[in-house]
């Protein structure tokens, strides 16, 4: 089993988090205390049930950890672990069954949404005693249509270019020299000149390519373009879009000939086996690596196109955790979870065993250099999105613009396929 | 001789044909069991289609202590077990009267048990799903009171499903059984549970096996329903438990590969256990008297 966490850092890393969040349960008590004191001394108990889609993590000595903050005064925390794709795809009926008090979930429209339909309780109260530890970026970002706070931020990670030293090394090309798309072409001419492929993509699951426009329109057109177009203010017929198409179709000679084959996992491979020189993804990616190749990986931020926007803008969506309607009954031990995950007690807990990225601005930053070249990747950066799916709705994002890329990387005509979404976009139900 | 030599051609050209899609079938099979062999930086690093560097236990071993899987194991026989006795109980009761006790109404009723079999379950859902959220259970059933996310109501929808196909199968299968058997028990005077229980069920026995065995291996196959009537993690059967197994950006699929191949050594079990009624499973009602 120590040749599994030395060796495997997908297991590694998740059995981490479980640990580490076990070993959060352990200080809720201590914290709790603390915390909870004010606002319900009355009750003896405070039960407080999570929904965590954190899987294949937790094992049996979670459960002990949890059994252990339950025998503390304190909270006791009855944890659900659910795989993450199960949840992701139910969390319709999970909302509107029985659902846990506060569950793991993602920022933006993908929280609004919920929000909208009633389907979450708002944390302002939380926030009053959080707020302070967070930029107006994340607070934004954990705040709904009606100025009410419903989301916990808890970690993030950016979207970059991400390669290994040794290969870029190996074939001649300085990471530092890649200023703009023309550098980047370039560098992609070397790397297919030595039988890389330049750009590993990937877009089996509709979503991988997604976060290429975002990056490319934003790099394109600006950030605000950006958003505007996410949330529907820009139109799809507007000829900037066409824009982005046409930067895209000058990188399409250097990408993966069949993406549609290729999951985001599949495609993350070829830069770890050196068949590809780069992928553009997010830094979830570092997944991947085993042991012996994680410090080779680096990345840098995708080059300028045009040098009014620079490098401004990335994409960096935030994970966190929401209260859901059955929080509202159970409010004071909901609150007190909630700003023990808030608080760097808890970021601090997960970090001593996992690199992690968090959004505390309290929270010690981990000494890995590639978690450091995230932080100093994002620093750099005036606008922060969220990634398409998360910026828009999600029956566009998902059903609607996923296909339509697909249908771009296997030959479709771009100005067809943007008429095609501005049309699917005014088909829309009211928001 | 040459209707011999025609006929060995035959064997030939037949066994050919089956080696092939013999092959077709256990590739994928013998392919996963390997990969559920190899440490996953192996594979990463590698390649899947590369030879593996050293095979090893850890993928089980991780698979059946640190996610758990005996207790996902004990979930599915939890909800299995039950629901196959429930079934085929209630199943013999309504082929008995079905069969032995002919009215206007056997036909329609047979035709509505099997027209219940046609409904694809994904239409079920958001019904039953709202009906359960309304049915309320005590609380030492399920501390949220209700059916919803309870391994009784996953249960009670296993026999709903099955209780068609059974009953067709048991009603076909008594229709075979000759009823001068039924006729002299009840000259000689048992009622309708003594002729029920001491003559039909023993009767039954052959076919309650195979179909038992069927079933069992249909329920423990069963994901579709676990995942959207439980919301429990820790109550979901093995192989919802399975997909536990996929992490939130990474999946290592040599993990997966070996949870998989631990899922199915139960029903492999039953099935060299009860081999016999297997066959006899696939041929049952399908003579009818």
């Amino acid at each position: 089993m120590k040749e599994i966490i030395t060796e495997n850092e997908v297991s590694r890393r998740s059995v981490l988090k479980g640990a580490a969040a076990g070993a959060a349960a352990l200080t809720v008590g201590g914290v709790g205390a603390s915390t909870l004191g004010a606002s319900a001394a009355s009750a003896d108990t405070f039960n407080v049930s999570f929904g965590s889609n954190n899987s294949n993590g937790p094992g049996p000595e979670q459960d002990a950890a949890w059994t252990a903050a339950a025998k503390a005064k304190g909270i006791n925390v009855a944890l659900n672990v659910v795989d993450h794709n199960n949840f992701q795809n139910n969390i319709n009926s999970y909302l509107q069954g029985t659902p846990d008090n506060a569950f793991d979930w993602f920022s933006g429209y993908r929280m609004q949404f919920f929000a909208q339909k009633g389907l979450l309780t708002p944390i302002d109260d939380v926030w009053k005693v959080i707020g302070g530890s967070f930029t107006a970026g994340f607070a934004g970002g954990a705040t709904g249509l009606d100025g009410k706070k419903y989301l916990v931020p808890t970690d993030w990670y950016p979207w970059a270019i991400h390669y290994r030293k040794s290969v870029w090394k190996k074939a001649g090309v300085n990471p530092a020299s890649i200023k703009t798309i023309a550098d980047l072409i370039n560098a992609c001419k070397v790397f297919k000149s030595k039988g890389y492929t330049p750009i590993a993509q990937a877009d089996k699951g509709g979503w991988e390519a997604q976060g290429v426009f975002d990056i490319l329109n934003m790099r394109t057109n600006g950030f605000k373009f950006h958003i505007d177009l996410t949330a529907g203010r820009a139109k799809w017929t507007d000829p900037r879009v066409q824009k982005v198409f046409a930067n895209w179709a000058a990188l399409r000679p250097y990408m993966s000939a069949h993406p549609l084959d290729l999951g985001d996992q599949d495609a993350g491979k070829l830069v770890i086996q050196k068949k590809a020189a780069m992928i553009i993804m997010g830094s979830f990616t570092s997944g991947l690596y085993p042991k012996a190749d994680y410090p080779d990986l680096a990345l840098i931020p995708f080059p300028i196109i045009d040098p009014a926007n620079g490098t401004d803008s990335i994409d960096a969506p935030i994970d966190g955790v929401l209260a859901s309607t059955s929080a509202a009954s159970n409010m004071p031990a909901t609150n007190a979870l909630l700003e023990f995950i808030g608080g760097t007690d808890y970021s601090g807990i997960i970090q001593a065993i996992s690199p992690t990225l968090f959004a505390n601005k309290y929270a010690t930053v981990p000494g890995d250099p590639f978690v450091q070249s995230q932080v100093k990747l994002v620093q750099g950066t005036k606008h922060v999105a969220q990634f398409f799916d998360r910026d828009s709705r999600p029956d566009f994002a998902g059903p609607i613009f996923g296909p339509a890329l697909q249908k771009y990387l296997t030959g479709g005509d771009p100005k067809a396929i943007a008429n095609d979404l501005a049309a699917q976009w005014a088909a829309l139900p009211p928001a | 001789m040459v209707t011999g030599n025609k006929s060995k051609t035959g064997q030939r050209v037949a066994i050919g044909v089956l080696s092939v899609f013999s092959l077709i079938w256990v590739l994928p099979i013998a392919f996963t069991i390997l990969q559920s062999f190899r440490p996953f930086s192996d594979v990463v690093t590698k390649g899947v289609m590369s030879w593996p560097n050293h095979l090893t236990f850890d993928n089980y071993i991780h698979a059946f202590v640190q996610s758990r899987m005996w207790l996902f194991f004990f979930n599915s026989v939890e909800v299995a077990i039950p629901a196959v006795v429930l079934t085929l109980f209630l199943a013999s009761m309504i082929a008995f009267v079905l069969s032995r006790y002919e009215s206007r109404f056997s036909v329609p009723m047979l035709m509505l048990f099997t027209a219940g079999n046609l409904l694809p379950p994904q239409l079920l859902f958001i019904p039953l799903f709202r009906i359960y959220l309304k049915i309320h259970v005590p609380h030492f059933i399920n501390s949220n009171g209700v059916l919803y996310d309870t391994q009784l109501g996953l249960i009670l929808v296993h026999v709903a499903i099955q209780l068609g196909f059974a009953t067709f199968v048991l009603t076909n299968f008594l229709r075979t059984i000759p009823k001068e058997i039924s006729e002299s028990a009840l000259v000689d005077g048992a009622n309708v549970w003594n002729h029920f229980f001491r003559i039909i069920l023993p009767l039954l026995r052959p076919a309650l096996a195979s179909l038992g065995v069927l079933m069992t291996t249909w329920i423990y196959n069963d994901f579709f329903w676990a995942i959207v009537l439980l919301k429990t993690g820790n109550k979901r059967p093995i192989t919802a438990a399975l997909s536990n197994l996929q992490g939130e950006f990474n999946t290592d699929y040599n993990l997966l590969a070996a949870g998989a191949c631990m899922a199915f050594i139960p029903t492999l079990l039953v099935f060299f256990a009860m081999r016999r009624h297997f066959v006899a499973g696939l041929t049952l009602g399908s003579t009818k008297g």
